[in-house]
């Protein structure tokens, strides 16, 4: 786990997490441990068929990466709620960073925003976080 | 947004609202959380090695957060014709989640996914309805995790 920043105001920028290049493989594989029946992530021609230049990514990538980006700093269990505006699809060579930024400080934890955006900056996903401060809330 | 009285629904195509989409028991397996972690290149130890997340006071690999979906865990595929969601006119737009305890490797979800919200919207020549599908993951008698999800399906609008 990374350490998170020792006083955390709104406004902290945390350390943005990069996935891999979401590839074929990678979208097959998530999408086959997902049982994610929608041929939109596994075949080209129907993609075409209903206007789409490609394949897409399942929209589960993203929520796992933008998820795993605040998991990183506060811990696995600090998570208490997250929501998830999907804004645009993920193709194959997309490769998305996750930049979560502090944006209020609540009576037990913080409240994250999160941006996913791909390496040409196009908005992918965005997320309101909500995470226990366990520095302030031991155990 | 207009949200859909019970007794008032415009056609057939709209979803009920409660309508339960099937249930189940399910374990989490390694070989899933492994194929998530490694297909979105989660960088965290805890992920992959089972005696990492033991030292770490875990009972075993975390299920990272945001890797359940409802559909992974039904047995068919009815819930598609209940929801009216269709490949090639529906989004998933947006998914919300709040956690109450960690799910990790091993542990057993119970769940009852259900139609807990419907809205349309005018759209111009279409209608744009929006179907949030509710999961209460039940582990051990507990909720450990509640999950929306919601879809948009576009319908063109009727003559």
């Amino acid at each position: 786990m990374l350490q998170a920043p020792e006083t955390t105001p709104v406004g902290v920028l945390l350390e943005p997490f990069k996935t891999p290049v979401l590839d074929r493989v990678r979208i097959k594989q998530f999408t086959e441990a997902m049982r994610d029946p929608n041929p939109v992530h596994a075949d080209a021609e129907f993609c075409r068929s209903i206007g789409l230049p490609d394949i897409i990514a399942p929209a589960g990538m993203a929520v796992v990466a933008l998820a795993h980006s605040i998991v990183r700093h506060f811990g696995f269990d600090s998570l208490r709620e997250i929501d998830v505006r999907l804004v645009a699809p993920t193709f194959p060579s997309d490769r998305l960073t996750c930049s979560p930024e502090v944006t209020d400080v609540l009576d037990d934890g913080l409240e994250i925003t999160c941006r996913v955006t791909n390496e040409s900056g196009d908005l992918k996903a965005e997320g309101r976080v909500v995470v226990l401060d366990r520095r302030r809330h031991p155990e | 947004m207009t949200t859909i009285p019970e007794t008032a629904r415009p056609n057939a195509a709209i979803p009920e609202v409660g309508t339960v989409l099937g249930t189940f028991d399910a374990p989490l397996t390694r070989a899933r959380v492994w194929r998530v972690d490694w297909s979105v290149g989660l960088d965290t130890m805890e992920y992959q090695d089972p005696e990492v997340a033991r030292e770490a006071g875990m009972p075993d690999i975390p299920v990272p957060p945001g890797s359940l979906v409802f559909f992974s865990f039904l047995e068919d595929m009815t819930w598609l014709e209940k929801t009216g969601v269709s490949f090639d006119k529906s989004l998933a737009v947006q998914r919300r989640l709040e956690m109450h305890q960690p799910l990790y490797v091993g542990d057993v979800v119970r769940g009852a996914p259900t139609i807990s919200k419907v809205d349309v919207k005018d759209k111009g020549d279409k209608s744009l309805v929006f179907v949030t599908v509710t999961t209460d993951y039940q582990c051990d008698g507990a909720t450990a995790l509640v999950e929306h999800v919601t879809y948009m399906t576009r319908h063109p609008k009727e003559a």
